[in-house]
């Protein structure tokens, strides 16, 4: 197995980690939102960390599933056009190759606020506040690697020549 | 930047990214990149940071996955399919039953999807094919679908409605609520085209062999088998109309119902549930990283001036406001022809909402407007969405015959809208009760 190879398979193997983390949060999603709602309307005893934990839950599960949605070639895209492209290899790995690129850019751009939370100690704001550069870096972790998942999308050899 | 050159540039830039097929958040984040530097500078770029943070961390779009995971269970769980034989055997011996049949349960998927997209396809493949080799009218058949479908986002739990309410700073619930009754509407309306259609002319439905021969204790027991799924789709908007829960919780509770009525049906398993769940995972990640990505769009837009500009403009221009809401619907309904709907919304939401406040509109009527005509452009050629979708669903039918099959959808989806524009309190009393 090639270095480059071993590399690819890295990145899928990421991608669907994280996914799965992902999935799992929107388990949890559903578990914390149901426990409040029994806690607050049954028992009248609402969690002073139910709301805060839902929004930190979504972020994880938007910004983890997104390189398996890159994977899977999965987003919203307008491509009435892009179908009629007489070199639609071409326009697929040029748009790859510049989404991938803006992925990275926009994980570089949250990366340095990431950098800035962290050395000052940041923390959520809400009942239950956490370091804000957890939430930060799943941002980070989302676009990068989408943007690698891109990039290897552009970069990829033509299969059967 | 003047305003106007601003708004051309932000819009134009926006428009051809996404023409050339770049997916659409990536296009948003190009855009609202590009506009930060250019505004800004680099300085700016926290202001980028913060805004998908903020997005991505919005508890009110926890109803968004929770609502898909509801219906993801109930599609995968085979519930769906008891409903669809249940409805079948109490419409009974009706000519032109399959239509009702597919209108019924067109607004079923489209209240468990909220995409008018996957229902045309999904129908396209499964209820066309049954219905043209009966001997329906294709071009009805293929009517009906489409308008089945484009109840989508109108009936609730709709996540559009849910981006709509969040972004305008609308009730979400009673945005929810607000579209049952245009939902209902609309779908009569459709059934009273067909009900005209056949009395016209009954060879656009030939008589059809009843669903069973079963009598009327087959009936009962039809109901019986609906009660769980209805008490699931009733509890969740009950929970929401009677004020007792926010959307996010009734959805959650939403789930449970599903599972509870996979149970019931014998239909729960882990296979079932994981896959529901990975399917949920993606389609959410996959709208909600284009509603993160935009965010920081209608910022951009106050900060040049253009927002507050633009509706000093519209309100000087003194038309009628029964002119300008014509106006600020022909917009959509032109521009959903070509563009997603999640992706028009985004970018319509941060310049219509100052206007409607300015003008007067009650919100959640001029929303719940807003929402039909995202549909109605969807399904409008040549370059309606819900029109390719079920031309790739159903390659038999023809994109020309598909195309004259959404004509009349069109004409019903305007009257409907014509009726809820003149008499607002149908669209505003339910969420004033609540």
């Amino acid at each position: 197995m090639s270095l480059a190879s071993g590399l690819l398979r890295a990145l899928d193997w990421v991608s669907l980690a994280l996914f799965a983390l992902a999935a799992a949060g929107l388990a949890a999603l559903v578990a914390v939102t149901s426990v409040e709602v029994l806690l607050r309307y049954a028992f009248d005893a609402p969690t002073h960390w139910a709301a805060d934990s839902v929004g930190y839950l979504l972020a994880a599960v938007v910004m983890l599933a997104l390189p398996e949605v890159t994977r899977r070639q999965g987003h919203v895209a307008i491509t009435f056009l892009s179908e009629r492209s007489p070199w639609p290899r071409a326009q697929a790995r040029s748009l790859a190759l510049a989404a991938g690129l803006v992925c990275l850019g926009a994980a570089w751009i949250v990366s340095e606020e990431a950098a800035r939370q962290l050395a000052r100690g940041v923390l959520t704001q809400g009942a239950a506040p956490i370091p804000k550069v957890w939430i930060t870096g799943t941002v980070v972790v989302g676009f990068a690697v989408s943007g690698l998942v891109f990039l290897r999308t552009a970069l990829a050899p033509i299969k059967g020549g | 930047m003047d305003w106007p050159l601003a708004l051309a540039f932000f819009f134009a830039a926006l428009f051809l990214l996404m023409l050339t097929g770049l997916p659409v958040f990536v296009a948003f984040l190009v855009v609202n990149l590009g506009g930060l530097l250019l505004l800004i500078g680099s300085r700016g770029f926290g202001l980028f940071a913060n805004s998908v943070v903020d997005s991505v961390t919005t508890g009110a779009f926890a109803a968004v996955p929770l609502f898909i995971l509801m219906g993801e269970i109930l599609f995968r769980s085979g519930s769906v399919e008891v409903l669809f034989d249940s409805v079948d055997r109490l419409i009974g011996r009706l000519r032109g039953r399959l239509y009702l049949v597919v209108i019924s349960l067109s607004t079923v998927f489209g209240a468990l999807s909220g995409s008018a997209v996957a229902v045309a396809a999904l129908l396209g493949r499964s209820a066309l094919p049954s219905m043209t080799e009966r001997g329906y009218s294709a071009r009805h058949s293929a009517g009906v679908i489409l308008a089945g479908a484009s109840l989508a986002p109108i009936i609730p739990p709709s996540f559009l409605a849910i981006i709509v309410g969040s972004m305008a700073e609308v009730s979400i619930a009673g945005l929810l609520v607000a579209g049952i009754v245009p939902g209902l509407l609309l779908a009569a309306l459709t059934v009273g085209w067909v009900g005209l259609s056949v009395l016209r002319d009954p060879s656009v439905a030939p008589p059809d062999r009843p669903a069973s021969e079963a009598g009327a204790g087959s009936l009962l027991g039809a109901l019986a088998r609906m009660l769980p799924f209805l008490l699931i789709v009733l509890s969740v908007m009950g929970l929401i109309v009677l004020g007792i829960a926010t959307p996010s919780e009734s959805a959650a509770t939403g789930v449970l119902g599903a599972i509870a009525v996979a149970a019931i049906y014998r239909r729960l398993s882990w296979a079932m549930l994981v896959e529901a769940l990975t399917a949920a995972t993606r389609v959410s990640a996959m709208i909600l990283v284009i509603v993160a990505a935009s965010r920081l769009f209608s910022q951009l837009l106050a900060f040049t001036g253009a927002t507050r500009a633009l509706v000093a403009w519209s309100t000087g221009l003194d038309l009628e406001p029964m002119v300008m809401l014509a106006l600020m619907m022909l917009v959509p309904f032109v521009l959903c022809m070509f563009l997603d709907q999640v992706a028009f919304l985004l970018m319509a939401v941060p310049l219509y909402s100052p206007l409607v406040a300015a003008l007067g509109f009650d919100p959640i009527w001029f929303w719940t407007l807003f929402l039909i005509n995202l549909t109605l452009g969807s399904v409008t050629p040549p370059f309606g969405y819900t029109l390719f979708a079920l031309a790739g669903a159903a390659p038999q039918l023809g994109v020309g015959q598909i195309f004259r099959a959404s004509l009349p959808v069109i004409l019903l989806f305007i009257a409907g809208m014509v009726v809820l524009a003149l008499w607002p309190g149908l669209v505003t009393w339910l969420p004033a009760s609540l």
